[in-house]
């Protein structure tokens, strides 16, 4: 970590910036300082305010008041390109590139060239910034053919290409596994050394302390407070977050339950069992390859592994959304060689699904209507078939009471709300219907402590009643806590299980990568 | 310099589109009586006949309930489907179609059969015909993604030449002096009519299917179905509704009801099969269908404006010598103002001096 010269200006100042958009202040007076050299982390749940401080200073959009300051002098964009040109860089969570172009094409891709082309300089000039950074990418590749990591090292370079010397990475390590994250941060700290500065968003507490000098905590739009690193710790940091004092993860009460049906077979047998399942995707690719598992009553199966390995495939083919090519998948002892989404509805199976914002919500439509997804029949709603919208909207605002799901009323529509409240909302609804086994994949993913910890609690009561739960998570922490074994998940197989024991983050982290000890 | 800037609404009032709509047709006719003047004839005076000879004489309101038949139902049949983003632009040939089944059994069986059984048979008959005729571009949307616009749209031509066949081939009236008509159809086969009015009961059809609809829509597990598919096809796949199978339906039931339009109008109006037995009815149910949305009342307001256009067009045609053209221009000018307007109901604009 390259120490702060805090007595020099800031290589980027925010004085009183606030954004007002029609339902939200989304950011009221915030006062943030970036120094040379710096990695500076920001903080704060969903909803808190971060992307949208990120979009002021990237240049999405202007603010409706304060002043922005680069090394000292007054700024102020109204467009993207112009604070790319001041030199800020915005690596993306969710990457911007073009799957079958190369990553030389991608990089250059909206920047001054020569009508014609000198690829072969361009991918000289590319290879430099590379080794340079210790970012090393073929700039030949498409990007379709690289790891996710390998991806991510070229947004990196889109925004080193374009001479940017304060960097915005919002939650890089999401899709990393341990050993790549690690990486990563050698890279940060190489271009700090350089001069640069880094801005950094993240949910990891492990990380934030590790590597930050500076923590700006944002909750609710406003600033909460500006810690030096070594001055705080995580419980800190909690407790500044939560405004109560941050308990020890697996002793939080859940405020509400899990609707657990009894199930059929005995608890010995397993509720859910997949033999030598394969399938493809459209393309014809295989993407399972021969998997096998089983779950039991009221155990939490962890599945870890790099996204794009296939857990996304195989939480849909248990949720009845994928068809599977090959192999059977039996429920409660009744072999299946295909499954319709209704069936699985009807067997009781609760499935979040990663992309909830695809999948989960009709954006257009009320939150009360969305509470139908999924429970379209259930016969409480109508009075002699007859829709009885008044229960429908009660049942949606007890709901949103109970999980702390926040919006103007429950006519709201659902595409107003904030990414956290969606989510809430579609994991309230899966498990108020009664359910034998709940595919969750990444469930906590973009909540903030206070409703994981929540989430994770509700769903440790339920595998008490006798629950099976398949949790798919990039966060090795969580899965270590929850799961009673953890399987990894690695082009398309299960490449070992193991129970929770006997796991580490390293055996895990390599795992990941395809490596059998 | 100033920004400006496009800003979502949080929520579209049911009173800022309803204005936006309005006002789009207060443009169109602005522009439409450009266009009067621009063929010698007084705007004021055009518009101000329409009012004085239609909406105040009772021969006109007999005129805009006539006309306000076929709409009603055409407007309902687009709307159903554009409830799930289908749009049937279809309604037309479906319509034609539905004559077509209609005029052959008033022509096979129209002498020997009483009302009592003739009229319901004719429009199960129309009905049915209608959905067939919706149901080639459902399967190909349902099964292999083809677009319905394009798909719907040419089955209207079919449709229409087919007519064209009939009346002027196998069922040409040998009475008719050699026009492209059939023969009168028998009394019982003619829809009844209020009293001593040639206003005829086919009016009561379209608000019946209005409510019964909008029932389904609001209130039934297929109207919740329908609802989430439009918004989100897939998160209606995700809450275990069969897509394809809806699809089917819905279009389909979207073509009966248009191709029961083209039975109300052969045997409530016309009397027998001819060319052009529609004057575009089915192309502006989608106009009507886009101006009311959702709104069941929307669509009996907008096919009253609607009617009064043609028939207010019908009475310039005859009173300025106004080409038949007019009317369609209108009607186009109106749904383009509409649709160039829309965007206003979803965003709002915003200037900031920055």
């Amino acid at each position: 970590m390259t120490p702060a010269n805090e007595t020099s200006i800031p290589v980027l100042e925010l004085r009183g910036i606030s954004k007002i958009f029609p339902d939200v202040i989304a950011n009221e007076n915030v006062d943030f300082t970036l120094y040379k050299g710096e990695i500076h982390t920001l903080l704060g749940e969903n909803g808190a305010g971060k992307s949208t401080l990120m979009n002021v200073i990237s240049g999405l959009y202007p603010a409706d008041a304060g002043e922005m300051f680069l090394n000292g002098e007054k700024v102020r964009f109204t467009d993207p390109s112009q604070a790319i040109e001041r030199g800020i860089g915005m690596v993306h969570q969710h990457f911007m590139l073009i799957k079958n172009m190369t990553v030389a094409e991608n990089i250059i891709l909206g920047t001054p060239q020569r009508f014609h082309l000198n690829m072969k300089k361009i991918h000289a000039q590319i290879s430099d910034l590379s080794s340079k950074y210790g970012l090393m990418v073929d700039p030949a590749r498409m990007i379709q053919d690289l790891t996710v990591g390998e991806q991510q090292r070229v947004e990196i370079l889109k925004v080193l290409y374009r001479g940017a010397n304060i960097l915005i990475l919002d939650e890089p390590t999401a899709v990393l596994s341990p050993q790549e994250s690690d990486s990563l941060f050698e890279i940060i700290d190489r271009m700090l050394e350089s001069g640069r500065s880094v801005i950094f968003i993240s949910h990891k507490m492990k990380e934030v302390m590790a590597h930050s000098i500076r923590i700006t905590i944002l909750g609710r739009g406003k600033v909460l407070a500006v810690l030096d690193q070594k001055d705080t710790s995580a419980a800190g940091i909690a407790k500044i977050m939560m405004g109560q004092v941050a308990g020890k993860s697996g002793t939080v009460e859940p405020k509400h339950d899990i609707l657990v049906a009894k199930p059929v077979t005995a608890s010995d047998a397993p509720v859910i069992k997949l033999e030598n399942v394969c399938a493809t995707d459209e393309r014809g690719h295989q993407v399972l390859d021969n998997i096998n598992l089983e779950l039991k009553a009221g155990e939490i199966l962890g599945m870890a592994g790099i996204s794009g390995n296939g857990q996304t495939v195989l939480a849909k083919v248990l949720g009845g959304l994928h068809p599977f090519t090959s192999g059977t998948y039996t429920i409660e002892g009744k072999p299946f060689k295909q499954v319709s989404v209704t069936q699985m509805l009807k067997m009781g199976m609760g499935y979040i699904p990663e992309d909830r914002k695809k999948y989960g919500i009709a954006k257009g439509l009320t939150i009360g209507n969305n509470f139908l997804i999924r429970d379209v029949d259930n016969p409480s709603f109508y009075n002699a078939r007859i829709l009885n919208w008044k229960s429908v909207f009660n049942y949606a605002r007890g709901k949103m009471k109970l999980f702390d799901i926040r919006a103007a009323s429950e006519k709201s529509l659902v595409g107003n709300l904030s990414g956290g409240n969606i989510q809430k909302m579609i994991l309230s609804r899966e498990i108020s219907r009664p359910i034998k086994f709940l595919v969750a994949n990444q469930p906590i993913r973009g909540l903030d402590i206070n409703a994981s910890q929540d989430i994770q609690a509700v769903i440790r009561k339920a595998k008490k009643e006798g629950l099976s739960v398949l949790l798919i998570s990039e966060d090795l922490d969580e899965l270590l806590l929850m799961s009673d074994r953890i399987c990894v998940m690695y082009n398309g197989r299960i490449i070992d299980t193991m129970p929770t024991a006997e796991a580490t983050i390293e055996r895990i982290g390599l795992l990941m990568t395809g490596i059998r000890k | 310099m100033l920004y400006v800037s496009f800003e979502k609404r949080l929520r579209t009032s049911f009173y800022t589109r309803t204005g936006y709509n309005l006002l789009s047709i207060l443009i169109a006719v602005v522009i439409g009586g450009v266009f009067l003047a621009l063929v010698d004839a007084n705007p004021f005076s055009a518009y101000g006949s329409i009012v004085s000879e239609v909406l105040m004489t009772s021969y006109g309101w007999e005129d805009l309930l006539t006309k306000m038949s076929p709409l009603l139902l055409t407007g309902v049949a687009v709307a159903l489907a554009a409830n799930m983003r289908i749009w049937n632009i279809g309604a037309e040939g479906q319509l034609y179609f539905g004559a077509v089944i209609t005029t052959w059994i008033a022509l096979n069986y129209g002498s020997t059969t009483s009302s009592a059984v003739i009229i319901p048979m004719m429009m199960a008959a129309a009905m049915v015909a209608g959905a067939l005729w919706a149901m080639i571009p459902a399967i190909l949307k349902a099964q292999y993604n083809v677009n319905e616009i394009i798909t719907t749209l040419l089955m209207n031509y079919i449709a229409i030449s087919l007519v064209d066949y009939f009346v002027f081939g196998p069922w040409r009236d040998p009475k008719g002096l050699n026009f492209p008509i059939t023969e009168e159809f028998a009394a019982s086969a003619n829809l009844p009519t209020f009293g001593d009015s040639p206003v005829h009961i086919g009016i009561l059809f379209g608000l019946a299917l209005i409510v019964i609809i909008y029932f389904v829509l609001k209130k039934t597990n297929i109207g919740v179905q329908i609802t989430i598919t439009g918004d989100n096809p897939d998160a209606g796949f995700y809450s275990g509704i069969n897509i394809k199978r809806l699809i089917i339906i819905i279009l389909m039931v979207s073509g009966a009801i248009a191709g029961l339009a083209g039975m109300t109008e052969i045997t409530g109006v016309q009397h027998r099969l001819r060319q052009n037995i529609s004057l575009g009815y089915g192309f502006t149910g989608v106009i009507i269908a886009w101006l009311a949305r959702n709104h069941p009342l929307g669509i009996v307001f907008y096919t009253f404006f609607m009617a009064i256009v043609f028939v207010g067009g019908e009475l310039l045609q005859i009173n300025y010598g106004l080409p038949k053209a007019m009317i369609d221009l209108f009607q186009g000018m109106i749904l383009f103002c509409v649709l160039g307007l829309e965007i206003f109901g979803a965003y709002k604009l915003k200037f900031k001096w920055v």
